[in-house]
């Protein structure tokens, strides 16, 4: 049996270095402790081609931790082609990382898995021009980095950089068994062209709106057969938090309900206040409370207050009194998150419109 | 606020201008006017209009050509009727509260305590029409929009999927199609190597044949050769002479059937001839025995008609029966021969026979023996019959000399006959003879000609040295079939000769020769036709799926060109497009969605407001207290009050007493207390934004002390709510009470109606 763990989307930043090492080390720790065979890094090692060159001595030194047997491939992303200008990318040394940037694919034999290693390219479109060898008794698993077309995955990557486009045709053409896919920084999973196309998710929290736990994927194949994958949590990855908090008549109230929530020292936090406050200085207050409070506890805080509006004498409006009562009646009632999405949505509206009833009528 | 009320024509008043200030008292003694005044300022601020009670009292009492203005004239008009007269003005000391839940300002006075002067309403309707489906709201379009922009690029990504499918399926084609091809090549090579094989161990086939035929044909050559000769031999037979052999043969046949007809002729007159000849003799034995009877008889007669004249001395003669018999079984077995048989011979020993019987019968057949007649006659009489038994054997019946001599005369008659028939079986003879001779000649005749016939017919037969008809024609039918064969193998070597392409026997048999000589034997085993059809079938077969699997790699070709040209071996943008599609599909997703979602919590909100619209208990309760506050301060101590849902007559107020009392129980002067505070308090909040109140003697019930109490109310209110005071009244004490209590008061006295 053959074990291999694909990751992908690292970013090791000199902006989050040590946090982005924690993470590489634990991903090596995985490998260790899972024995495995190769590690595949899809894409996206480093945040940028600065970062690639300023941080490339001290990753080698941490992958140096690699167990003997483990052999280990990463190929470019898009992020190693940020602020890169005419640089070359071969000359980075990782190494005990293969640094794969042939083109257009770079092929390994390791521990009888046939890897292929496509280095991320502008376009992947003259791929049915590839001269792909006949396929052996070994399990193909290709790597590449880049969106599938034909499998759009909503919500995350809508602010993400202009993207390159992966026809799932590539993996039946290749004759994968397995596609180690990276650029997706949320986990997916999907079998196409007789191929499991995975994308592990980013191995850690990059930005907002990274909810889920991060995770690598562990693969283990039987002779030419990928018998088992399943995913491995990066504990030192943390996770992304989004906390919605409604601000009532008593905006004091909110730091209560920050303090029922546990968070890991890994996380990033992001709170979102949202309704009516009495002042301006009364909302940079509560929000200098909340950072007070939470941000040593975290690794990272953001507190959105876009949705958080002043209105004096809102406290003494019978009308926003009454509401909120109510509505506060059917939060403690809502159950699903959308209920609780639709409510809070139903809140700010209400209460915009009895601020600018307040207000057009001052 | 108003600042001034200009009466152009109304009642009694003509161009009659009054200056308002924040609180104005309009004094005077009964009949000054004070009414009509009241009633401008109700027409000024609420221009009741068509058949509206107030209207009519107002046209009834002022006429239609009243005429009244106010400044600032945007207060014109500006109040609703119903508003002042049941809540903001106090007309002649009525204190009156009529709370209708349907009431304009009832819903404002709601609206403002709930909400704090914001109307839930209002903000429903806007949260409704955001959750309406209803088409024509700007959501509802820009939703539609959206679903219609999210269908056109869900069908351009259909459209981007086909063309992808139908690309990488060109490309899968083009692919396979090569693939076929190759195989396809190598199946035509090998089925080629396979044809030519056969047609190489045909050709060797086909020679080995072309060589044997060639040798069999020299042999026929040969065989036509020797049958001519033969036939050139038998050239007698050349000509056809079976007509004649025929015609010789039916003459031979017509002879001797003729001579075999007049063989049996004679033969048949021979026979006749005898059977006349056996009954002439037949015929002369009968005569002679007749003879000899009619002899007998004759003598007996004689003796008997000689004895009638002398007995007579007779001797008998008795038979001997053993004797008798003999000769009779001798008689019997001559008369056989006659009977039976024809033969000459047995009809001699037959006569033998019988002549032998008549002698036993008649010499020892009987004994003599001499009888003595009595009587002559009668003697003789049986003489005679003896004797004639004697004679004869027969017994004569006749008894009496007549009756005997009759039947001797009719044995002598017989004899007679017996000799007529003798002659007459005599000519028949003789015709039989002469018939016998005649068929004899005929025999003769017929037996000659049947003879020359036959020597005839030899003599032919000896023409072509033959012995008999029979070899002539076998002779014949051996010439006739060698030939046929003759003819089958020239027409067989004709053919040969012009397959070969040559004329004539010689030429042919060089060719053949020639043939022979250039060619060698092959060395392949000799097959049967049968073998080599099968083969030259197999090879057919092959060659017509070489045919078939030419034309497959030709279309297939042709595909691999035809897809050359249309397969670029890229996808181009396709992918790209793709993701850049199913990104904007994903946002428009996300943007109807959200839109939804908007929809979904204006409902949401919009229900928590309508909740909200029908939940009136706190907000009457504010008004209780609002109301209980006012009245306090006008009695001058805390009086608590129960007012549900608003309704006066379920109001139970506490009296000076601590008594809970509903309003019809309480004094007038606290009545009036409770009910100007109510109105006050509902006035405030059903006013948005400038009020006014119009008092009219509004203090008439109470006691000095409330009404300086009620009077620092109104202050109050006027001073904290902005609300612009009318006071009208005929009490000089209330004027002075209220030029206590206002800082600023503009008085206006009246005089007697029309003199301002």
């Amino acid at each position: 049996m053959r074990k291999a763990i694909h990751a992908a989307d690292l970013h090791v930043s000199r902006s989050e270095q040590q946090y982005s090492f924690a993470v590489f080390d634990e991903l090596i720790e995985l490998c260790r402790r899972n024995e495995v065979d190769l590690l595949l890094l899809a894409g996206d090692l480093f945040d940028s081609y600065p970062d690639a060159v300023a941080l490339a001595p001290e990753l080698r030194e941490h992958a140096a931790a690699l167990p003997e047997a483990c052999r280990a491939v990463a190929i470019p992303g898009n992020h190693e082609e940020l602020l890169r200008g005419e640089e070359p990318l071969e000359t980075i040394d990782l190494g005990r990382i293969a640094w794969a940037t042939g083109s257009p694919f770079q092929r390994y034999t390791v521990c009888g898995i046939d890897l292929f290693a496509v280095p991320f390219r502008s376009s992947y479109a003259d791929y049915l021009t590839w001269e792909i060898p006949a396929a052996g008794e070994d399990p193909r698993i290709v790597m590449m980095h880049g969106t599938l077309a034909g499998m759009w995955f909503s919500g995350l990557e809508e602010t993400e950089e202009s993207t390159v486009a992966i026809d799932p045709d590539v993996f039946g053409r290749i004759g994968a068994s397995y596609a180690a896919l990276g650029h997706i920084h949320s986990a997916h999973t999907e079998e196409l062209e007789g191929c499991t196309a995975c994308y592990p998710g980013s191995a850690r929290v990059w930005r907002r709106g990274e909810n889920d736990l991060r995770a690598v994927q562990l693969l283990e194949f039987q002779g030419t057969a990928l018998t088992r994958h399943e995913r491995l949590t990066l504990t030192s990855a943390g996770r992304y938090r989004h906390l919605e908090l409604p601000v009532g008549i008593d905006p004091g109230k909110v730091l209560t309900h920050v303090d029922e929530h546990v968070f890991d020292s890994a996380d990033f936090v992001e709170l979102a206040l949202s309704g009516l406050i009495e002042t301006q200085a009364q909302s940079a207050q509560l929000v200098r409370k909340l950072q007070h409070r939470l941000g040593p506890r975290v690794r990272r805080l953001e507190i959105d207050t876009e949705h958080l509006e002043p209105l004096s004498g809102f406290a003494a409006l019978p009308l926003a009194r009454h509401f909120l009562e109510h509505w506060n009646r059917r939060w403690q009632h809502a159950a699903s998150p959308r209920e609780k999405d639709l409510l809070l949505e139903a809140r700010r509206n209400a209460l915009t419109k009895i601020k600018h009833r307040v207000e057009g009528r001052r | 606020m108003i600042t001034k009320l200009h009466l152009e024509s109304f009642g009694l008043y003509r161009e009659v201008s009054f200056d308002l200030g924040p609180v104005t008292a309009f004094v005077g003694p009964n009949e000054s006017g004070k009414t009509t005044l009241f009633h401008a300022l109700l027409d000024c601020l609420c221009r009741p209009r068509g058949a509206s009670t107030h209207a009519r009292a107002l046209q009834s009492r002022y006429g239609k050509l009243r005429s009244c203005t106010v400044e600032p004239p945007d207060w014109d008009g500006a109040i609703p009727v119903e508003e002042f007269t049941e809540l903001l003005a106090i007309d002649s000391g009525a204190i009156t509260l009529n709370v209708s839940e349907n009431s304009d300002w009832m819903q404002a006075v709601k609206a403002n305590l709930f909400s704090g002067g914001i109307d839930p309403s209002a903000i429903t309707r806007d949260l409704r029409r955001e959750a309406s489906e209803n088409k024509t709201y700007a959501h509802m379009k820009r939703l539609k929009e959206l679903q219609s922009r999210l269908e056109s690029l869900e069908q351009e990504r259909d459209r981007l999927s086909a063309r992808r499918a139908e690309i990488l399926g060109g490309e899968r084609r083009l692919q396979q199609q090569t693939r076929e091809h190759e195989e396809l090549e190598n199946t035509l090579r090998k089925l080629q190597q396979d044809h030519t094989r056969l047609e190489k161990h045909l050709a060797a086939q086909s020679a080995a044949m072309e060589r044997r035929r060639a040798r069999a044909l020299l042999a026929k050559i040969e065989t036509v050769e020797e049958l001519e000769r033969e036939l050139e031999l038998r050239a007698a037979f050349s000509e056809d002479a079976e007509p004649q052999l025929a015609a010789l043969e039916t003459g031979m046949e017509n002879t001797r059937s003729h001579r075999e007809h007049a063989v049996v002729a004679h033969e048949h007159r021979r026979a006749e001839r005898e059977t006349a000849l056996r009954a002439h003799r037949s015929a002369e034995h009968a005569a002679a025995a007749q003879q000899q009877l009619a002899e007998a008889a004759k003598s007996l007669r004689r003796n008997l008609e000689h004895s009638r004249a002398a007995p007579i001395t007779r001797t008998k003669r008795r038979p001997r029966p053993l004797v008798l018999a003999a000769a009779g079984v001798l008689l019997a077995t001559a008369a056989v021969p006659f009977l039976v048989l024809t033969a000459p011979e047995s009809l001699v020993v037959g006569a033998a026979l019988a002549a032998g019987a008549l002698i036993l019968g008649g010499f020892a057949g009987f004994e003599q023996t001499v009888e003595h007649d009595n009587t002559p006659v009668e003697n003789a009489l049986r003489r005679a019959r003896d004797e004639w038994q004697r004679e004869t054997g027969e017994q004569l019946s006749a008894e009496s000399y007549e009756g005997l001599i009759s039947a001797l005369t009719g044995v002598e008659s017989k004899a007679a006959a017996a000799r007529d028939e003798l002659q007459r079986r005599g000519d028949e003879l003789q015709d039989q003879e002469h018939k016998l001779t005649e068929a004899r000649a005929a025999e003769q005749t017929a037996r000659r000609t049947a003879e020359a016939a036959q020597q005839e017919l030899n003599d032919w037969l000896a023409r072509y040295g033959l012995a008999g008809t029979r070899e002539y024609h076998n002779a014949r039918a051996e010439y006739r079939s060698r030939r046929q064969r003759r003819d089958e193998l020239t027409r067989e070597l004709h053919q040969a000769a012009d397959q070969y392409g040559c004329t004539g026997r010689s030429a042919l048999r060089g060719e053949l020769a020639r043939l022979l000589e250039r060619t060698t034997e092959a060395e392949v085993e000799p097959k049967d036709n049968e073998a080599l059809r099968r083969t030259e079938s197999r090879r057919a077969q092959l060659a017509q799926e070489i045919e078939q699997l030419r034309a497959r790699r030709d279309a297939a070709a042709a595909e691999i060109a035809e897809l050359r040209g249309t397969v670029k071996g890229s996808l181009g943008e396709i992918p790209e497009q793709l993701l850049d599609l199913e990104t904007r599909i994903a946002r428009l997703d996300r943007e109807i969605g959200e839109l939804n979602d908007a929809r979904e919590a204006a409902a949401i909100a919009a229900e928590i407001f309508e909740e909200l619209g029908a939940d009136f208990d706190h907000v009457l309760e504010d008004l209780a207290r609002d109301i209980q506050a006012r009245f306090g301060a006008i009695t001058g101590n805390e009086r608590r009050l129960s007012l549900p849902k608003l309704a006066v007559d379920a109001a139970e107020v506490i009296d000076a007493g601590g008594t809970a009392r509903p309003p019809a129980q309480l004094s007038k002067g606290t009545l009036d207390a409770f009910l100007l505070a109510a109105r006050i308090a509902l006035a405030l909040q059903a006013r948005d934004g400038e009020g006014i109140l119009v008092l009219d003697e509004p203090f008439q019930s109470l006691d000095t002390e409330r009404t300086l109490g009620a009077l620092k109310l109104l202050e109050h209110v006027h001073r904290e709510n902005n609300v612009q005071l009318l006071f009208f009244t005929k009490d000089e004490r209330l004027l002075d009470a209220c030029t206590a209590v206002f800082a600023e008061l503009r008085i206006h006295r009246l005089q007697l109606v029309g003199r301002a």
